[in-house]
């Protein structure tokens, strides 16, 4: 693979690790402190999607792979979101 | 890469792709249908997630991302040639695998033992179907790291060949990303 391709780094990876606990624990805060009801079911599902989305893109490789990949998971899971959010509110 | 390569190489093989859209497809539609039961039955909802120890759910939330980290740095590592740090990152994966396994037969151990099972009411019915399923999941994905690590060992695998492992950890990852869809809807979402 040629050096200046998409190859995720240790840097990139350990970047996107310390990101997940911080929004893992953020999210575990919010759901204990701040938000219930709606609000709360578009906060969790708008860091779902970040967590998701990273483990899916750097962890998984998938940055590297044809972006028809990506934009199908990013269906699933806007789907997915967008019925929690609904049957919540 | 060409283009046609990338469409049908992701990494982990097409295959492995199939089955994580199959499993995550079966999960999220399995919690949608949780959330809405829940919007009929709100006092049992909010009974039985009372009853969970949100805790301990973001604590194996944090272990398995952990194992996805070290997961993807074995493949990266065995990439570069580096056989025996791959096979060590690949082993502290698994026992990771092994510490969520452990705290969640430990939640399970004590929903036992005050007599909630599966029956006890919609809420639980979800909460064990989804999170068993995920448990097992869990338990075969250790199976396959602890395999992958001994072959690797066998000088099996290497940077030259790599599909079984990619495929392996991709399967890990997927267990990663199912528990990010579960620990919210079911724990954390009231």
């Amino acid at each position: 693979m040629p050096k200046n391709s998409k190859r995720t780094t240790t840097k990139t990876i350990t970047i996107v690790w310390f990101l997940l606990m911080t929004l893992t624990v953020a999210s575990f805060y919010l759901s204990e402190n701040q938000f219930s009801g709606f609000s709360l079911a578009v906060v969790l599902m708008a860091i779902t999607v970040a967590k998701f989305m990273s483990v899916s893109l750097w962890f998984m490789e998938l940055k590297q792979a044809h972006p028809v990949w990506s934009l199908a998971l990013v269906m699933l899971l806007t789907v997915f979101s967008a019925l929690i959010i609904f049957s919540t509110g | 890469m060409e283009e046609s390569e990338r469409l049908y190489y992701p990494p982990g093989g097409i295959l492995i792709w199939m089955v994580i859209f199959l499993e995550l497809f079966t999960f999220s539609m399995g919690l949608v249908a949780f959330n809405f039961y829940r919007v009929d039955e709100p006092i049992i909802f909010a009974e039985g997630q009372a009853m969970l120890n949100t805790a301990l759910g973001m604590i194996n939330t944090l272990v398995l991302l952990t194992s996805g980290f070290l997961m993807a740095l074995s493949v990266q590592a065995l990439k570069s040639g580096k056989k025996k740090t791959s096979i060590s990152l690949m082993r502290t994966t698994a026992l990771l695998g092994v510490l969520f396994i452990v705290l969640k037969a430990t939640e399970y151990s004590e929903k036992l033992q005050i007599g909630i099972g599966i029956e006890h009411d919609a809420f639980f019915m979800f909460y064990w179907l989804l999170t068993g399923f995920h448990f097992i999941h869990v338990l075969i994905g250790v199976v396959i790291l602890l395999f992958l690590s001994v072959r690797t060992g066998n000088a099996v695998y290497g940077p030259s060949n790599l599909a079984d492992i990619e495929a392996g950890a991709a399967f890990w990852h997927m267990c990663d990303l199912i528990w990010l869809m579960l620990f919210p809807v079911i724990y954390l979402l009231h």
